[in-house]
């Protein structure tokens, strides 16, 4: 049942109709934590494997490594030969993948559900069973450089990894995934040796499987197959051992000169890690400030005042402190000065007014709906439950995240705003093309020129109301 | 915005494979439905309507597939198509852009308005309780649309944003080349949306290309979830009934009979340290009768990513490429086979000397059977991750009914991909995929492009072609 109230209204969804299903879990002996979820309307399964491992666990001297090493798990082992992982999984009419993050490393492949059976036998035979050796890691290690270098040629990845550089000092978030070309060229085969028997063993890792499938078939087939595994040996990865905060910023403002057209301006926040009590609130604040047209920063910043094309914003969650950013991509004859000026006032603004409850009850009927858009994709379920079992420490925050949103009120969403993106927290991001072009420069000072007296005139008018 | 969206986490394995699955996504499936729960009717004025219940989640979703697209747009006004489109999400009936932004964001509805080469459509996704209020959306998107200046304005800001941001893209650079070259710049084909295109386009053109939207015959009104099909389906008939009969769209456009090969088109960009590669020629269309062998041949050569031939070649014995694919058009009318890579600057010789054996041989000696028995295994069971989801289920019967294919595509194509045999699909190869009348796009630095010129002259003269 939907109630609809003027733009006040709250979504409800008919329990009947809605899907109710939720995800269960289980240990197994040598640690491996076994994540299902079941879903039916259409024969298709997600398997993926998540280990707890990412760039955070590197180290100046192997920069990479864990990217690099996630390309090393595709060449073979002693069952199966290189590429023969995806060669399988294809030849069923599935597909595979993998990412790299900065605290996990993903492997994932979706199939049709009656051919489950089969990406148990290949990860598990990979968890433990992987074939290394220098003539694999020089060729990966040149792919995984073609894939930096790509990298570095986009001005847009460019400036992320730039950024990241200068916003955690100290800390292994300093670097993305990809890593560091003289660290990736001085990576050995002991490296990742060491590397493997660490960190990929089944007590390191989450396996999830989504879709057409059956929890008692998928405790037999991870009995089956990974049952025998087991655990490391060695030290398992220790949290503690990895600087929680960044260091100490030397600039509040950063500001690169790229090989772009289109400039970008952020305001950017350090935020608590994603298990944070205050996470869900400063969720919130982002839909309110950035998603969707009907967001506050679309509306000022695009549609009334036309200083940007685009607004945006993020609440990047991470193990460790993560980032709020709020930013806006402008047109080069725009000056960014006022760009930048005007997100602040937005921000500002959420501090000292707050924001209604119509703001709050709408992030909250978005989140519904994409909720349920969402749990069509057995991938999507799959990925949203990995992502909260390893950032935030509970699968079940992912079906949850409506009851915490719920729970919150307009004036606590204004007390976090408040706590975190105050003036004196804020360290600006500003990516910027290398060549001035002056016609833009004097187009821009003239539509500040035109837009103070505009701002005048509708100052005097409003006196004489 | 309930899951972790973290801009960090982007790096992928494989990053082509988005561009893989993407092809790979635009190819036919069958789709497990019952033809007795399908309501599919045609209006007398040619219009079509069909409804197919799915009770999976309380969801709807809408489709209008209005037959004409990119390439209807006149001469010098490419990205009219796209502009009329998303125009009429920017106020439409008797609410401006900002009432309709807020009210679909309240819903938790998503609107879409895409132009595609050979069609537009529209659509909304809503909780299955507001499909009254989504329905008087689309009728209004679709009949009403206001067309207002200031979006207008806005709108043509954000395209050219877009185009000043892409232009930061390598691969763009030699997409926005290559197909001129080849085609002809003004040919449906050859014509690509710049920034001078885009600044000519008019409100008058605007108006103009909605007319020649609304037309009946080739349309198709598609409503696929958790709705009352005689119910959705007589009110689609009355939305629908009194738009004019109009004429069939023509569709596939002809292939420009003047057509120059054998071209190196140098894009100069000093500073990138790796040459991005697209090599194309014209290739084949959806609805030529080798279709299937096309593409299944294709899998083997290039689009089945770590199978495939040339990424065999070329990253996984060589190391000298993040990814290389080849794609051909899923469009009615014939479009680019080309293949893609990028690579570093020192090994750009070497790679293109690879590529062009790899694509010889293969025209020369075909697949193997068993290289086309996986590629058939694949795209049998491919189908059901395709059609997981309603909007995927929408996409494909869209295209099918309005190509002409009908439901029988979805019902027969596993049989079509099992007919295909390694001699079709040998002579698919040698037909498509040799490496005569290649035109060839480099973006990199002038003296490796200019040096790869020189090598291509030569090399390409000596093999007599």
């Amino acid at each position: 049942m939907i109630c609809l109230t003027g733009f006040g209204f709250g979504l409800s969804v008919s329990a009947s109709a809605a899907d109710t299903a939720a995800a269960t879990s289980f240990q197994m002996s040598n640690g491996l934590k076994v994540i299902v979820r079941e879903k039916r309307g259409h024969p298709v399964a997600t398997v993926q494997v998540w280990y707890r491992v990412g760039s955070r666990n590197e180290r100046v001297g192997i920069r990479g490594i864990a990217h690099l090493f996630e390309h090393m798990m595709f060449r073979g082992s002693d069952k199966f030969g290189p590429e023969e992982h995806s060669r399988l999984i294809q030849s069923v009419g599935g597909y595979d993948n993998a990412f790299t993050a900065e605290d996990m490393t993903v492997y994932h492949q979706t199939l049709p559900a009656k051919h489950l059976e089969l990406p148990f036998r290949l990860e598990s035979d990979r968890m433990r069973g992987l074939k290394l050796d220098s003539g694999i890691l020089e060729t990966e290690r040149e792919v995984v450089k073609e894939e930096f270098r790509q990298s570095l040629n986009n001005p847009f990845s460019l400036a992320y990894i730039e950024f990241r550089k200068r916003l955690f000092p100290g800390h292994p978030y300093a670097w993305t995934p990809l890593g560091d070309m003289e660290d990736l060229d001085k990576i050995s085969i002991d490296d990742c040796l060491d590397f493997y028997r660490t960190h990929y063993a089944p007590d390191n890792a989450v396996l999830i499987v989504c879709g057409d499938v059956s929890a008692p078939q998928v405790k037999t087939f991870a009995e089956t197959y990974f049952g025998p595994l087991k655990p490391s040996p060695r030290t398992a990865p220790d949290d503690k051992s990895s600087p929680t905060v960044p260091g100490r910023l030397n600039d509040k403002r950063i500001a690169l000169k790229l090989n772009l057209e289109l400039p970008v301006v952020t305001l950017a926040y350090h935020i608590p890690p994603a298990s944070h009590e205050d996470i869900p609130a400063l969720e919130v604040l982002t839909a309110i400030l950035s998603e969707g047209e009907s967001s506050r920063l679309y509306r000022k910043m695009v549609r009334e005042s036309k200083l940007a094309v685009h607004a945006m914003g993020f609440t990047l969650l991470q193990k460790d402190p993560g980032l709020y950013g709020v930013g806006a991509a402008y047109l080069p004859n725009r000056r960014s000065a006022q760009v930048e000026s005007k997100l602040r006032e937005e921000v500002s603004r959420v501090i000292r007014d707050g924001v209604t409850a119509e703001e709050l009850q709408k992030a909250v009927n978005q989140t519904l709906a994409d909720n349920i858009f969402g749990s069509y994709s057995a991938d999507h379920l799959a990925q949203g439950l990995g992502e909260s079992e390893l950032l935030e420490g509970d699968f079940h925050r992912f079906e949850t995240v409506l009851d915490r949103y719920r729970a919150l009120t307009p004036e606590g969403l204004r007390a976090t705003a408040a706590k975190y993106l105050s003036v004196d927290r804020e360290i600006v991001l500003l990516a910027e093309p290398q060549k001035t072009n002056w016609l833009y420069v004097v187009l821009g000072i003239l539509k500040s020129i035109g837009d103070s007296i505009r701002e005048m005139y509708v100052t005097v008018l409003s006196w004489f109301r | 915005m309930a899951a972790v969206r973290r801009p960090g986490e982007l790096l992928n394995r494989k990053l082509l494979s988005g561009l893989l699955w993407a092809l790979l996504g635009t190819n036919g499936v069958d789709m497990p439905i019952a033809s007795a729960d399908i309501i599919s009717k045609t209006l007398p004025n040619g219009f079509r309507v069909v409804v197919i219940p799915d009770h999976e989640q309380p969801a709807v979703f809408l489709r209008v597939l209005l037959p004409r697209g990119q390439n209807d747009a006149p001469p010098g006004r490419t990205g009219l198509a796209d502009l009329t489109a998303e125009l009429t999400l920017k106020g439409a009936g008797s609410r401006d852009a900002a009432e309709m932004a807020e009210l679909a964001d309240h819903m938790g509805a998503e609107l879409i308005a895409d132009a595609d080469a050979e069609y537009t459509v529209m659509g909304c996704n809503c909780l299955a309780d507001q499909l009254d209020t989504a329905l008087t959306i689309l009728h209004d998107v679709v009949f009403e649309p206001r067309f207002d200046p200031r979006e207008f304005s806005l709108l043509k800001d954000q395209t050219l944003a877009e185009i000043k941001a892409r232009k930061s893209n390598p691969s763009y650079l030699a997409a926005i080349r290559l197909s001129p070259a080849v085609y002809g710049p003004d040919s449906p084909q050859g014509k690509v949306k710049t920034e001078e295109t885009v600044n000519a386009i008019r409100m008058e053109d605007v108006r103009a290309f909605h007319q020649t939207l609304l037309q009946a015959q080739g349309a198709i009104a598609l409503c696929i979830g958790d709705v009352q099909p005689d119910s959705a389906a007589e009110r689609l008939g009355q939305m629908f009934g009194s738009v004019k009969p109009g004429s069939p769209p023509s569709i596939p456009f002809g292939i420009p009979s003047s057509r120059a090969a054998d071209q190196v088109i140098e894009v100069e960009k000093e500073d990138l340290t790796q040459t991005t590669v697209l090599i194309g020629k014209p290739g084949p269309g959806r609805l030529e009768t080798d279709f299937y062998s096309t593409l299944v041949s294709n899998y083997v050569l290039g689009a089945g990513g770590f199978v495939s031939r040339l990424m065999a070649a070329v990253r996984s014995r060589g190391g000298k490429t993040y990814g290389i694919r080849s794609g051909i058009a899923m469009t009615a009318t014939s479009d680019l086979f080309d293949v893609k890579f990028t690579t570093r600057n020192e090994e750009l010789i070497p790679s293109l000397q690879i590529t062009l054996d790899v694509l010889n041989r293969y025209a020369a000696e075909g697949p193997t059977d068993q290289e086309v028995a996986e590629a058939k295994e694949f795209y049998k069971g491919y189908f059901f991750l395709q059609t997981e989801t309603p909007g995927q289920r929408a996409a494909k019967l869209l295209v099918y009914l309005f190509y002409g294919l009908g439901f029988d595509e979805y019902h027969r194509y596993p049989d079509r991909v099992d007919a295909v045999t390694r001699a079709g699909a040998h002579e698919s190869a040698r037909r498509h995929f040799s490496s005569d009348n290649l035109t060839f796009c480099l973006v990199g630095p002038k003296a490796v492009t200019r040096g790869a010129k020189e090598w291509l002259a030569k090399s390409r003269i000596k093999n007599g072609r």
